[in-house]
């Protein structure tokens, strides 16, 4: 038995998605630049595409659609785009301490360019500090980006909070957010929501890898960061991935049909995972908030007196796979920034494990993940020489 | 991705001479919790050999396994023997690690030297 709830990294493709593709690869393969019939045919395509993604975020309109090659391309063209575009207007760029590892890289890369970062802290739920944000903010502040859901401890942001204090501002401050992880998992509404950005990544609701969108408010001052020649966006130059856009829309419309159902199944499930952890494994503590507060589709505990790594490793040869927060499973060997972000210590980062659903994860997988936890951490446990302390 | 050998992954999952031996010779722990990485190491001692060692690991993979081939390894060498054993024996052993991973292995070796040097400099001993 092989169990994937490593959900948050990425998900399978459905077959309806790899039909669509196909299609889109074997017969409708040509590109949208061309003057001839087929290319016409993938232009309209290519604007119905646009049309639909715009309608599950209620943008104003299919243009404030930017196709990439997933969040980590949007994130870029959202942050650098808008920085420099702005740059005469301020300096300032605000992120939270749990963004992406993406969000985080460009805002050295901002450093570097002369940009002044601030960084605003979350609680020890993993939600940001809205007082801390006010604070944060400066006249010469441009842009705050703020992810949509901790992806490490499954916090949902305030987003509308956010979205509401940057618009008492006296100036512009435009809003991005990180939304691979709520995109076609909950309603998202950027008017609402008061959002100048989004970025999503296809494959993390079933489609296929390599490509995503970037949703810009219309007026919104946005410089390219690729140059190339003309084509079907001028933010983005360069020959459409057209066969995964069209599987991203097929895994979107699949998404958007069971949104609610997803949800409440996946919250459920997390209940009873939760409170089985809690109640047949000692010394375990859950990283990131409980209830609403939660996105459904993640677990996150850490496990006292054993390291991570070894969790998974030993999980996985029982045919678990789950993310760890474990510096040893990383390359810089750096606790996990987000347990420490929440409060937690070090030895609390180097136990922590995620475990992330999908829409197809069962009660089966569930019990039998619970299973071989148990017997995992009780494993480690006696080996440990940390035992004599407990 | 971190990609460990299959001898690794066995250490690993059957780690050699894994435990505590009571009324030890001698014994040392090193590491911390906070490093995400510890380890003790138990050590029976006659006629200045190691007869027996067992270890307890509080780390990763490689820090298990290295500590299993450490322990395969060093039993029944002399005490002298076994301090030239070196970390990178140890890697050899078991067809190397991923080069981010040599900072978790090293400490098997760490614990073992430490171990023999409290019982070369123990008091009973030195009667």
């Amino acid at each position: 038995m092989k169990i994937f709830l490593d959900n948050c990294r990425t998900t399978r493709v459905v077959p309806e998605v790899l039909e669509e593709i196909k299609k889109y690869m074997l017969e409708k393969f040509a590109r949208p630049d061309g003057l001839y019939e087929s290319a016409q045919e993938i232009y309209d395509e290519l604007v119905e595409a646009r049309k639909f993604f715009a309608k599950t975020i209620n943008a104003s309109s299919e243009d404030e659609i930017v196709f990439t090659s997933g969040a980590t391309e949007s994130n870029n063209l959202a942050l650098l785009g808008v920085a420099r575009a702005n740059r005469k207007k301020g300096n300032h760029i605000v992120i939270s301490a749990l963004e992406h590892g993406s969000v985080m890289s460009i805002a050295e890369a901002l450093k570097r360019e002369g940009f002044e970062i601030s960084v605003v802290p979350v609680d020890g739920e993993g939600i940001l500090r809205l007082d801390e944000l006010e604070k944060s903010l400066r006249p010469t502040t441009i842009l705050v980006s703020i992810i949509a859901v901790g992806h490490f401890v499954g916090s949902i942001m305030p987003l509308k909070e956010v979205g509401e204090i940057l618009s008492r501002q006296d100036h512009k401050i435009y809003f991005h957010t990180d939304a691979a992880e709520m995109y076609a998992k909950m309603p998202i509404d950027v008017q609402k929501l008061k959002i100048d950005l989004l970025s999503v990544s296809g494959h993390k609701f079933h489609g296929p890898k390599g490509v995503g969108f970037l949703y810009v408010r219309k007026g919104t001052r946005i410089e390219p960061i690729m140059f190339g020649a003309e084509a079907f966006d001028k933010r983005r130059p360069g020959g459409e991935n057209v066969p995964a856009i069209m599987g991203m829309r097929k895994a979107a419309e699949l998404a958007f049909e069971r949104l609610d159902e997803t949800y409440k199944k996946l919250r459920e499930l997390q209940n009873y995972f939760i409170s089985r952890v809690e109640n047949e494994i000692d010394h375990v503590v859950l990283n990131g908030p409980r209830g609403e507060k939660r996105t459904p589709y993640n677990v996150n505990f850490s496990f006292s007196f054993i390291e991570g790594e070894a969790i998974s490793l030993a999980l996985s040869m029982e045919g678990v796979e789950v993310a760890t927060g474990s510096a040893c499973a990383s390359e810089s060997l750096e606790p996990n920034y987000a347990i420490l972000a929440i409060g937690g210590d070090h030895e609390r980062a180097h136990g922590s494990i995620r475990f992330t659903f999908n829409r197809f994860t069962t009660r089966e997988e569930v019990d039998y993940t619970i299973e071989k936890l148990k017997k995992v951490v009780h494993w480690l446990r006696t080996i440990s020489p940390l035992k004599a302390e407990r | 991705m971190l990609k460990y050998t299959e001898l690794v992954l066995d250490h690993f999952k059957n780690p050699r001479n894994l435990g505590k031996i009571e009324n030890a010779d001698a014994e040392a722990t090193e590491g911390s919790v906070a490093c995400g990485d510890m380890m003790t190491v138990y050590l029976k001692i006659e006629d200045n050999r190691i007869v027996d060692i067992k270890f307890e690991s509080y780390g990763c993979a490689a820090n298990i396994a290295t500590a299993s081939m450490m322990t395969e390894v060093v039993k029944g060498l002399t005490l002298e023997e076994a301090k030239k054993i070196t970390w990178r024996d140890i890697v050899e052993r078991l067809g190397g690690l991923p080069p981010v991973k040599y900072h978790c292995s090293n400490l098997a070796i760490d614990t073992l030297r430490k171990a023999i040097e409290a019982y070369e400099n123990s008091p009973v001993r030195r009667r």
